[in-house]
């Protein structure tokens, strides 16, 4: 009877997940195919950019914060869930890395001629002097503490449950991480609210 | 301990390789920002630098050199570190505590009003 039961549960699982992809899929198609990007991602290759720079820094944001979550976790000794840390650190580093070299590209329109540099120069010198070059660098932090964090995740994938110190090491470097990657995340949605690159 | 729980627990050097390595890169950084600071000289070092490789650097200037000076600190500390602690089991925890001094002095030499009371 039980088995029956558990088989029904199983099959209903998978009709629900079977039927939210083909939905998902449907609507991604429809919306993808009648949406005018060209308006949403601006009219020159720096917006587009700087469109994109902002979506990998949001998705970072969700993730790192979800692995903020976990690495606090794991530095009360409370995870259990250490292979769902191991993903989302991963994607971290990746989203990192992403955010990073798309911003490398919007900072050529940051500094080009009537770029945001030159305004905030001639209007309000301390959002690039103090605010903007903290931003730039501090958000360079983020890839190679992630990146260490994720290696020491999987190397000592077995043993890290085991290790108070091992977690411990791990948990404050996703802390640090964490805490650099919303510095620069509100600096840089903060800046761009004054004047985003175009 | 038991012998099972000594054999799943690996020696911690890679971890303290990792660790360090990754502050040394961020050191290399707000260092390097601090020298392009000093002179112009030191700036154009750090744009020369970065043209040797990153697409773009003219447009993004001496940050591009800062860049590269962050990478290879903390890929080359990295190779070093990998070899010297392989083998070695450490205080992780004084490790933890360089990482932690380390970035923390980075964070202050790439803050500007810390760097106009140095002046």
């Amino acid at each position: 009877m039980s088995k029956i039961m558990a088989d029904e549960r199983r099959l209903l699982k998978s009709v629900v997940i079977a039927a939210w992809i083909i939905l998902t899929v449907f609507l991604a198609f429809i919306l993808g195919l009648s949406a005018p990007w060209e308006k949403l991602m601006g009219h020159s290759f720096f917006a587009s950019m700087a469109t994109t720079h902002g979506i990998f820094a949001t998705l970072g944001v969700i993730i790192g914060s979800a692995t903020g979550y976990l690495g606090w976790r794991l530095l009360l000794g409370h995870l259990k869930a250490y292979r769902d840390l191991r993903i989302l650190a991963t994607i971290s580093s990746v989203l990192a890395f992403l955010a990073i070299t798309t911003g490398n590209w919007i900072y050529i329109a940051y500094r080009g001629p009537e770029g945001p540099r030159e305004f905030f120069i001639n209007n309000f010198p301390e959002i690039h002097e103090i605010f903007f070059e903290f931003k730039e660098f501090i958000a360079l932090f983020t890839l190679p503490i992630a990146v260490a964090a994720t290696f020491i995740l999987w190397k000592y994938k077995d043993s890290l449950q085991h290790d108070q110190s091992l977690r411990n090491a791990v948990g404050m470097m996703i802390a640090v991480g964490w805490s650099v990657l919303m510095i620069a995340f509100v600096l840089g949605a903060t800046i761009t609210k004054l004047m985003a690159v175009s | 301990m038991t012998e099972e729980r000594q054999a799943i627990i690996k020696k911690n050097g890679h971890a303290a390789a990792a660790m360090i390595s990754a502050m040394i890169g961020i050191l290399s950084l707000a260092v390097s920002h601090v020298f392009s600071l000093l002179s112009k000289e030191s700036s154009n070092l750090m744009l020369e630098v970065g043209k040797t490789w990153i697409p773009g650097a003219e447009g993004i200037g001496p940050y591009s050199g800062k860049e590269t000076f962050m990478l290879i600190g903390w890929f080359s500390s990295w190779l070093i570190l990998y070899f010297v602690l392989r083998n070695r089991d450490v205080k992780l925890s004084h490790y933890g505590i360089t990482f932690m001094i380390g970035v923390g002095i980075s964070t202050l030499l790439v803050w500007a009003p810390f760097l106009d009371l140095l002046k």
